[in-house]
């Protein structure tokens, strides 16, 4: 909680506080007896009642404003800065690939000035094109960490909303458009599960159920 | 035999095509989701590999779609995909998919499913 949530709460207890004394101050005063002064009080204690829950109300749209600029600006800000690294190694590993098939190509020309296999090149280039493959296979590391930061720009959606919500119940100023920058920027499915780890014993329980050793019933 | 390769990973399509290409298999098509895969799909397609989550239509969708055609009954259905959860793999099966391998995959696992699922090894 802020500091200035703090304070609106405390001012708002004193306020209560305030118009629980002087009402039980009046309530105590039996009818007949209770004195002209105690009734003629009582638009005095209102207005400062007044006073008070005005300035309670002004906190909390200071606060409102804070929350929006320093939380949900700052939760958007995030947002996108995952959405753009999903969008460089997207394009990384494009660039990659196109390497890859480049140097793929450059082998597939060497080979085809030695079609009989004979030189001590040939072993090689097979090394090489292992190696090769080798980093196109390593390069499904791009999928997977775009699901997951995928998840990761979905919770904070969710947190936004929630934030929201609760803005909402301070004034509903703006927030409209707030909300809608960032759904907008949502984009793509993903698997709130996806890892790299454990491929064998995933792969295996995947092979178990096929197999028909887990058969659903 | 054409396969078809669905994935909205263009870098997963390509990195299932190199793969393929691997052990010899070049007659390929792909498509971005399950919709586009069904656009493309026919008797001229032998083989279908498709990831799960995908816009659109996934590959659960796919498969049910696919199974719900005359020319679709007894076509392979292999799902690569993140999904590794239990019930998920239970869920791909149901749907008809007929084997399952999980990402991040090996080029080793994709022939032995493939050798499986046609009843014969694939050129190496």
């Amino acid at each position: 909680m802020t500091n200035n949530a703090r304070e609106a709460l405390y001012d708002s207890e004193a306020t209560l506080r305030l118009i629980d004394s002087e009402l039980g101050a009046l309530g105590s005063v039996a009818p007949a007896k209770r004195p002209s002064s105690a009734l003629g009080a009582l638009p005095m204690i209102l207005e400062q009642a007044n006073r008070e829950i005005v300035g309670i109300l002004e906190n909390l749209r200071k606060n409102k404003t804070q929350l929006q600029s320093a939380a949900v600006e700052r939760l958007q800000h995030t947002h996108s800065k995952l959405e753009e690294v999903n969008s460089t190694t997207e394009s990384a590993a494009s660039g990659i690939l196109d390497s890859l098939d480049r140097a793929q190509g450059y082998l597939d020309t060497l080979d085809a000035d030695d079609p009989d296999r004979t030189s001590k090149g040939s072993e090689l280039r097979d090394s090489m094109r292992n190696e090769l493959f080798s980093i196109t296979e390593a390069l499904q590391f791009q999928d997977i960490t775009s699901q997951q930061i995928r998840y990761a720009a979905n919770v904070l959606v969710e947190l936004e909303e929630k934030l929201i919500s609760v803005l909402h119940l301070i004034d509903v100023t703006g927030l409209d458009d707030a909300r809608t920058a960032l759904h907008d920027a949502g984009s793509g499915t993903y698997d709130p599960n996806a890892t790299t780890k454990d491929r064998a014993g995933r792969q295996h329980m995947a092979d178990e159920i096929f197999e028909g050793d887990q058969a659903p019933a | 035999m054409k396969f078809l390769v669905v994935d909205d990973s263009a870098t997963m399509r390509r990195i299932v095509i190199n793969s393929l290409q691997r052990i010899g298999i070049s007659d390929i098509v792909e498509a971005a989701d399950g919709a586009e895969a069904l656009t493309k799909f026919g008797p001229q397609i032998g083989f279908v590999i498709t990831d799960w989550n995908m816009p659109n239509m996934g590959g659960v969708d796919l498969a049910r779609a696919i199974r719900g055609r005359d020319d679709g009954k007894t076509i392979p259905i292999l799902m690569v995909t993140a999904r590794s959860v239990r019930e998920d793999i239970i869920t791909a099966m149901e749907s008809g998919v007929n084997n399952y391998i999980v990402k991040p995959f090996t080029p080793q696992i994709l022939k032995e499913k493939i050798d499986a699922l046609i009843g014969a090894p694939v050129a190496s």
